[in-house]
């Protein structure tokens, strides 16, 4: 939980010092792949966490904390849509440290 | 018949039966077809394993029922063992709701070492729709002072729900390399590619150790997220059996108590 809680923390900072950098005039490049990989994971392993918490009642849609099932199940997509983060990552390797093609 | 040979026969059964469709039905609130699966299940003899031969079972050994379960787990067939008469159990705290109480003729609560006939209390609807949930309560008792026997019940219900994981994990990572093998992505095969192949052997190194793995999705991709795509039936069983017969943490707290 403290994990999920220092990632969570670490998106929000990252988030707005890009919008900061946006503010200032100036644009996003390809950093905010660096984000969308970071994030999508911390979505999917935070909710995870959130089942293991709830035990045997983690399979439940409709029980007393159904939610984190409904949204475990769309945090999942996280990783493959807005371009996946295998293509993410190829981005950052290439883009990002330079790494040849 | 040795545990393997029973599995082979139990795999060509099963993969020369439409287990898709049953499913679906079941889902949609029709369980009728999956009872007609398990109807054939039974003739050939998978709820008799574990049944001492005095009373008519095959009297096999845990080894056999594993193989069997693994197999089960392995086409995703949905719902309880069920024979002529279908039971359910609830035994709290570890399993605190009854799978599928709604199909069988014989609903049981275990609690404090006495075992009861339970009633349905509440019903929640589980990830995986073949799996309805069901709260039991004010049980009429039926045997008292049977914890340790209980106790059995719930190792051998651990036992046989981890060989179905088992059996499901190693048909998502069959259906991943298929998959990889045959879409194409910027002119390569996606399994071409470094970064799907290491995660499929990972994969593959998981399921020797029997540790569960998240990965055929991220390999399906976008395709594999719809309900259309067979492979969310094995996703949402796995979500639903992780979790049902003690959850993980339960368990390595038992492990640690060993030790």
């Amino acid at each position: 939980v403290a994990g999920a809680w220092i990632g969570a923390r670490a998106c929000q900072l990252h988030t707005r010092a890009a919008a900061a950098a946006l503010a200032a005039g100036g644009t996003l490049g390809p950093e905010v792949s660096l984000g969308k990989v970071f994030w999508s994971e911390l979505d999917v392993a935070l909710h995870e966490t959130a089942l293991d918490l709830l035990g045997p009642w983690a399979e439940a849609r409709d029980g007393p904390d159904g939610h984190w099932l409904e949204d475990y199940l769309f945090a999942l997509a996280g990783p493959i849509y807005t371009g996946t983060n295998e293509i993410q990552r190829t981005l950052i390797a290439e883009r990002l440290l330079g790494l040849s093609r | 018949v040795s545990g393997p040979e029973f599995a082979a026969v139990l795999h060509e059964m099963l993969e020369s039966t439409d287990v898709a469709g049953p499913a679906r039905r079941w889902a949609a609130g029709d369980p009728a077809p999956a009872r007609a699966m398990w109807r054939a299940l039974a003739g050939l003899g998978v709820t008799a394993l574990a049944v001492p031969e005095k009373w008519g079972g095959l009297g096999a050994s845990p080894l056999d029922l594993v193989a069997a379960c693994e197999e089960l787990g392995h086409h995703a067939v949905p719902g309880p063992a069920a024979g002529e008469l279908t039971a359910t159990l609830a035994a709290p705290p570890w399993v605190p709701l009854a799978a599928c109480a709604e199909v069988a003729g014989l609903v049981l609560l275990a609690q404090d070492g006495v075992v009861g006939r339970g009633s349905v209390e509440a019903t929640f609807r589980s990830v995986d729709e073949t799996r309805p949930l069901a709260s039991l309560a004010a049980p009429t008792s039926l045997a008292v002072g049977v914890a340790g026997a209980v106790a059995r019940a719930l190792d051998f219900g651990a036992l046989a729900c981890s060989a179905q994981l088992l059996g499901a994990g190693r048909a998502l990572l069959e259906a991943s390399v298929r998959h990889a093998r045959v879409r194409v992505q910027s002119g390569r095969p996606a399994g071409a590619f470094q970064a799907v192949k290491h995660r499929l052997a990972d994969v593959a190194i998981g399921l020797e150790f029997a540790r569960p793995a998240r990965t055929a999705l991220q390999v399906h991709g976008a395709i594999g997220y719809t309900a259309e795509h067979d492979l969310s039936r094995f996703l949402l069983q796995v979500r639903a059996l992780v979790p049902a017969w003690g959850a993980q943490a339960e368990h390595r707290a038992r492990v640690l108590r060993e030790l």
